[in-house]
C-alpha cells in the first residue's frame, strides 16, 4: 500500500508538470493526490466500495486544496486538478470501452453505472467542499 | 483617455481584459475569470463595471456619466491548461487590488507572464511517461507491468509531440493516441512471456488523456450558478470521455483482428 501511495505521489508530481502547476507548489500538489489515494485504499481496505472510496478520496482532496489554497494564497485549482487526478475514472473508462467490445451487455452497464457514479461521487464532493468554504467566507465578511 | 482624477480607464479596461484572456486561455473556471476582471474594474470607483465571461470569450464594459462607455469584446480560440499562468494573474490581481503595484506595472507584468512558459517540451514529455508509469504503480502494477507502462507512457509523450507538429489537437488527437496506446499496450503485452494484466498498463497509458481537467472545472463553474460555462464544460469533458473510450474500442478491436 505504501508502494501505490508512492506512486500516486510520482503520478500526480509528473501529470503536474503537464498542468504546469507553479514550481514551487508541485509538491504540495503531489502530497494532496498522494494523500487523496491513501484515504481511497484505506476505504477500500475497509470495505467501502469504490464509489463510496472515491467520494471520501475526492472530499479529503477538495478539503485539502481549499486549505492549501488560503494558506498559499493560491487559487483552489493549482490544487485541485493535480491532486483529483489519482480518483478520476479512467479506469472505468478503460473498463468500459473493453468491456463493450469484449464482453456481455450485463458487463458493460455495470462498468458503465460505475464509472458514472464515481464521476458523480467526485462532483458532489467537490461540491459539498466549495460549498462550505463559500458559505465560511459569506459568514467573515 | 485621461480623466481629471488621472486614471487612464482606457488601460484599466486593457488590463483587466488581458488578465481575464490570460487565465481563459489557461482553464481557469469562468466566474473565477469574472471575478479577476470585476476586481480590476471595480479599482475605478465608477457607476457600472459589468463583465461576461464565458469558455470563448470575455466582455467587459466600464460606464459612468462623466466618461464614455468603454467596453471591449475579446475572443478567446485558444484553450490549454496552464496553472502556473493562473497563479501569477492571480498574484498580480491580488497585488493590484491592494495598491502595491500601479496599473503600467500590473499591465507590463501580465504581458511577460503571457509569453511565459514555465517548464520545457522535454519536461513536459518526461511528465507524461511518469504519469504513466507511476499510475500503474497506483494500481497495485506489478514491477513487470510497470516496466511496460514506461515504455507506453514513452510512446504516449512522442505521440503527444507528433500529432502536434501534425497539427491534430484536442479531443480528435485525445482519440487517435488512444488508438494506438491501447494497441502498442496489447502487442507488447502479448509478445513478452510473462503473464501480465495489461489493462493496469493501458489505464496507465490513458491517464494523462482523462478530461480530469473539463470535469473539475464544470463542476465548479455549475455550482457558481453560471450554467452557460458549466454545461459548456460538461459538453467538452463528455467529448474527450468518448473520444477515449471510443478510441480504446476500435484499440481493441484492431489487436484482436490482427494478433
Amino acid at each position: 500500500m505504501i508502494i501505490q501511495v508512492l506512486g500516486a505521489f510520482v503520478a500526480v508530481l509528473g501529470f503536474s508538470t503537464v498542468m504546469e502547476v507553479p514550481k514551487k507548489l508541485l509538491i504540495h500538489t503531489s502530497v494532496i493526490g498522494a494523500t487523496g489515494w491513501l484515504v481511497y485504499l484505506l476505504m477500500s481496505r475497509y470495505g467501502y466500495t469504490p464509489v463510496m472510496s472515491s467520494f471520501g478520496s475526492a472530499s479529503i482532496i477538495s478539503l485539502l486544496s481549499h486549505i492549501s489554497a488560503r494558506a498559499l494564497k493560491a487559487p483552489v485549482t493549482v490544487f485541485l486538478i493535480g491532486g483529483i487526478l489519482p480518483v478520476v475514472p479512467g479506469a472505468g473508462m478503460y473498463r468500459t470501452a473493453y468491456s463493450l467490445m469484449m464482453e456481455t451487455s450485463a458487463q458493460v452497464y455495470k462498468n458503465l453505472q460505475e464509472t458514472l457514479l464515481i464521476a458523480g461521487a467526485i462532483a458532489v464532493a467537490i461540491f459539498i467542499t466549495d460549498s462550505i468554504f463559500r458559505l465560511m467566507n459569506t459568514h467573515r465578511k | 483617455m485621461c480623466n481629471e482624477t488621472g486614471v487612464d480607464y482606457m488601460l484599466l479596461v486593457d488590463t483587466a481584459v488581458l488578465a481575464g484572456e490570460i487565465m481563459l486561455e489557461s482553464g481557469a473556471e469562468a466566474y473565477r475569470v469574472e471575478d479577476t476582471i470585476s476586481h480590476f474594474l471595480k479599482t475605478a470607483h465608477l457607476k457600472h463595471a459589468q463583465v461576461f465571461v464565458t469558455m470563448t470569450g470575455i466582455i467587459a464594459t466600464l460606464s459612468d456619466p462623466s466618461i464614455e462607455a468603454i467596453t471591449v469584446v475579446r475572443r478567446v480560440s485558444k484553450r490549454s491548461t496552464n496553472l502556473n499562468k493562473i497563479y501569477l494573474v492571480n498574484d498580480v490581481s491580488r497585488k493590484f487590488a491592494g495598491q502595491e503595484l500601479g496599473l503600467k506595472e500590473a499591465f507590463s507584468e501580465l504581458k511577460q507572464i503571457r509569453r511565459k512558459e514555465q517548464y520545457s517540451l522535454a519536461i513536459k514529455s518526461g511528465g507524461i511517461v511518469l504519469t504513466s508509469t507511476f499510475f500503474c504503480m497506483l494500481l497495485g502494477g506489478s514491477l513487470y507491468e510497470i516496466i511496460i507502462a514506461a515504455i507506453v507512457g514513452t510512446f504516449l509523450a512522442f505521440l503527444m509531440w507528433a500529432g502536434r507538429k501534425i497539427g491534430l489537437q484536442g479531443f480528435l488527437l485525445d482519440g487517435v493516441n488512444t488508438v494506438l496506446v491501447v494497441f502498442a499496450s496489447m502487442v507488447l503485452c502479448y509478445f513478452i512471456h510473462i503473464p501480465l494484466r495489461n489493462d493496469m498498463v493501458i489505464i496507465g497509458g490513458i491517464m494523462p488523456m482523462v478530461p480530469g481537467v473539463a470535469i473539475t472545472n464544470a463542476i465548479r463553474d455549475t455550482l457558481q450558478g453560471d450554467y452557460v460555462s458549466g454545461g459548456a464544460r460538461m459538453m467538452e469533458a463528455c467529448m474527450e470521455a468518448a473520444s477515449i473510450a471510443f478510441g480504446a474500442c476500435i484499440g481493441i478491436l484492431l489487436f484482436h483482428k490482427i494478433v
